[in-house]
């Protein structure tokens, strides 16, 4: 009752922040929420006459889903490829930006910076391209192993190096941008703690090992937490343009199977089945790792 | 311009004049179908994006544009586009979920099915009947088995648009002119010969072999040679029907390819490489031989003869020798994509005919009878693709090729009932008088050449020597549940055998996998559809 009253006060005194708040309320709610409503059709099977009165199926969309004998081998797929460039993917700028933090020359930090961060931009449709012919048999790469001796490598053909050319190229294309994140967070850190470290006789190893990476933690677990949800994502857009059925054994990702399980009839059922199973995944992960987070290292985004 | 409209209002006022006074006029006599409505008809359509039209005059675009124009001078129809869609078959999804849909469209062969049980469809049979032109009724004759293929209890609900007949549809071997001539060989008579030019154009001109990409379908194109009939359902000795990419005689072909390719005469990097690589890779001179469809000038052809200067450097093509002394019969799908349907309630089910006989007339006889300037004409040829009512002549490559040996002999233009093969018969005099390249030799190589794809062809449809797929129409269900996946599973395994990941006898794991994968449930209900 008293709450209540409180609330009603605080309400009276601030309702201006409510009557702003409010049309972004409603527009969430129409376009996040209200969409929520069609996963009905994960559970249907989905004629589009007939709309969200299609007849009622219960599970078989997931069941023959996962009767799919490749299915199973395909989420393994993803979260082989996913994991290896989500650890790869804060290993990597985490390293270049402490190293790129201890350049001196304004000039060259900005330029290097500018170089890694350029490939984030382009497409992986525009990038495939490139590297097929980089990677290729008769490519660049190739070439160079070969007259040096080395015999070559099929980076695209080769069902066993197939998800390391994916790993290794995601990594290389999207690490700009984790830098630029991890460079502003070190700009962050107050220098008065390197003034007491150096104090203290810490050198430029002791400070970073004890200072810098500290007070990286918190950026560093958000994002790791935020690409824990896409963890059942492994790269559409680079796989799709990339595989072929020669790598299928290793290289088929949960999305590029259902691509072309569905797309070619237009089976929204089990598109949405799918969805709703990644969506489901991702959730639990998300939670898990926050809690983690919050349990190991103290830290909450809300 | 302004001719041209003089024109067409006295064409309308003659065609008024006929339906008052009966059989005066024998231009209306030949085509009585060409009568406006005394009221002007209203009729709401939907369209895919076009990327070819050129557009006869400022401001025109895909609502309104030649063909517009000339639904409502002809013939007193007013067609009015609802919606513009670049993903069609998407988009008309969300119309037939919101129940709101245009009054005539193309409905794809799932959509039909579906509208059909849902009862949203105007029953088309007896208007079809009764409304088909002369010239497009030759069309629909010449291929029964795709119209009764849309019949649910004996009803028509729509009506197929056609394709460009199965003339179209063989795979030819590919070899390259100027070197068949410097190696002194001539056409191969069987596969061995073939494959022995293949090997010394390897070793004289340091070519890869075979030009083939990831997705196997020129080679599977081929696979008729050994009477294997990869990706059709067949009929088997008991009656049931299986499907060819499992058969026996499947995994004689793949083991023969897997040879080829330990013997370098296939392209090495065919698991990875797309068809845009190996396009790239045949016009820069790497290969000496490809097997692909009728439409490989048009592919490649023009291209290759820019890049390597040299006007001899076209390929030709060449019948796939059998492997026994049975003929090859080439395997025919289902053909058909589009059905025309008229949404339950509309009252002009009639136009929808008539707006289809125009465009076969446009496409056949508009010019010679005067209604379309020649000038004009392209306007016309590029701007109808996208346009509901697009229906293709089946017999217009057929009777195209002979056509094009008429006017050969007479030089005689007014042979063609179809002006587009005229023009490919100018651009292929252009380029063979004068080396002018300008144009393409797509069409020299379908059909003008005395040693074109259609010089083959014809005489395959002669002797019907085709393998029609048993699965004569819409797939079952199930068989769309699947998507590409199952084919996908045979994909990878073929590629694994052949690239040598994999011994022959893999064959039979896979064809274990696929029929565990899904396989069984699809044979099965394949039969029950359309076993007879």
């Amino acid at each position: 009752m008293k709450r209540k009253s409180s609330f009603w006060k605080d309400f009276k005194k601030q309702w201006y922040y409510y009557a702003m708040v409010t049309p972004v309320i409603i527009l969430v709610f129409i376009f996040s929420y209200l969409p929520l409503y069609g996963l009905v059709i994960a559970f249907q099977k989905y004629n589009p006459a007939l709309g969200f009165r299609s007849a009622w199926v219960g599970l078989d969309n997931f069941i023959f889903l996962f009767k799919q004998p490749n299915f199973v081998r395909t989420i393994w797929n993803t979260l082989y490829i996913a994991v290896l460039k989500i650890a790869g993917g804060i290993l990597v700028p985490v390293t270049v930006s402490l190293l790129l933090n201890e350049v001196r020359n304004a000039r060259m930090k900005h330029m290097f910076q500018t170089a890694v961060y350029l490939p984030y931009f382009l497409s992986w449709v525009l990038l495939a391209g490139v590297l097929m012919d980089i990677l290729g048999t008769d490519g660049i790469i190739n070439q160079t192993l070969k007259q040096l001796g080395l015999g070559s490598v099929n980076f695209l053909g080769n069902a066993k190096i197939f998800p390391w050319t994916m790993i290794v190229s995601d990594i290389w294309k999207n690490f700009g941008f984790g830098t630029v994140v991890y460079l502003a967070a070190l700009t962050g850190i107050d220098p008065g703690l390197y003034e007491a470290a150096v104090v203290d006789g810490a050198g430029r190893w002791k400070q970073t090992v004890y200072i810098t990476l500290p007070q990286l933690t918190p950026t560093i677990v958000l994002m790791s937490v935020l690409a824990l949800g896409g963890v059942l994502n492994a790269g559409f857009d680079q796989i799709y343009n990339l595989y072929s059925p020669i790598v299928f054994t290793t290289g088929d990702i949960i999305d590029t199977y259902v691509y072309r399980l569905g797309i070619t009839q237009a089976q929204y059922s089990i598109g949405t089945a799918v969805g709703l199973f990644k969506s489901a995944v991702s959730a639990v992960l998300i939670c898990s790792s926050y809690y983690l987070a919050d349990r190991f290292t103290g830290y909450r985004v809300f | 311009m302004k001719k041209r409209v003089l024109l067409l209002s006295a064409i309308c006022l003659l065609s008024q004049c006929a339906v008052v006074y009966g059989e005066g006029e024998a231009e209306q006599e030949k085509q009585p179908w060409l009568v406006p409505y005394e009221e002007t008809v209203e009729m709401h359509i939907a369209n895919a994006e076009s990327t070819t039209a050129e557009w006869a005059q400022e401001g025109d675009d895909v609502t309104n544009n030649v063909f517009t124009r000339a639904y409502k001078d002809w013939l007193n129809v007013d067609v009015i586009t609802d919606w513009v869609s670049a993903d069609y078959d998407e988009s008309l999804n969300l119309a037939i979920a919101s129940g709101d849909l245009p009054d005539v469209f193309l409905a794809n062969n799932v959509q039909y099915t579906q509208l059909v049980e849902a009862g949203m469809l105007e029953d088309m049979t007896d208007v079809f009947e009764e409304n088909l032109s002369d010239f497009a009724r030759e069309q629909y004759d010449a291929v029964p088995a795709v119209v009764d293929a849309y019949r649910v209890d004996g009803r028509l609900y729509g009506i197929p648009t056609l394709y460009y007949g199965d003339i179209d549809k063989p795979y030819y071997m590919w070899l390259r002119k100027d070197w068949m001539e410097e190696l002194g060989v001539s056409a191969p008579t069987t596969i061995d010969e073939m494959m022995s030019i293949i090997e010394q154009m390897n070793e004289k001109y340091g070519t890869r072999g075979i030009a083939e990409d990831k997705t196997l379908d020129n080679l599977l194109g081929i696979a008729c040679a050994w009477h294997a009939y990869p990706g059709i359902w067949v009929e088997d000795e008991d009656g049931h029907l299986v499907y060819g990419s499992i058969q026996e005689e499947m995994k004689q072909v793949i083991s023969t390819y897997a040879d080829w390719y330990a013997r370098g005469l296939i392209n090495p990097n065919f698991a990875v490489q797309d068809s845009e690589a190996v396009k790239t890779d045949v016009i820069n001179g790497k290969y000496g031989a490809q097997p692909f469809l009728q439409w490989w000038g048009w592919h490649a052809g023009t291209n290759v003869v820019e890049a390597t200067g040299n006007n001899n450097s076209y390929f030709l093509p060449y019948a796939v020798p059998s492997v026994d002394e049975n003929p090859v019969l080439y395997p025919l799908v289902f053909p058909n994509e589009k059905v025309l349907v008229v949404r339950k309630g509309y009252e002009h089910v009639d136009a929808a005919v008539k707006l289809m006989n125009l465009h076969l007339y446009v496409d056949s006889e508009a010019v010679k009878d005067g209604l379309i300037d020649v000038n004009d004409f392209h306007y016309y040829t590029t701007t109808i693709n996208f346009l509901p009512f697009n229906v293709k002549p089946t017999m217009g490559d057929y009777n195209g090729y002979y056509q094009a040996i008429e006017y050969k002999k007479t030089g005689d233009p007014s042979v063609f009932t179809y002006s587009g093969n005229l023009d490919k018969c100018t651009t292929a005099e252009a380029f063979l008088n004068s080396g002018d390249t300008s144009g393409t030799i797509g069409g020299m190589l379908q059909m003008y050449h005395a040693q074109c794809a259609y010089s083959i062809g014809a005489g395959i449809v002669e002797r019907d020597e085709f393998k029609r797929d048993a699965m004569w129409g819409a797939a079952p269900e199930v068989v769309n549940s699947y998507g590409s996946t199952l084919d996908d599973l045979l994909l990878e395994g073929f590629t694994l055998i052949i690239t040598g990941q994999q011994p022959v006898e893999y064959f039979d794991t896979l064809v274990e996998a696929w029929k565990a994968a899904g396989g069984d449930e699809m044979t099965a209900a394949v039969n029950e559809m359309y076993r007879k």
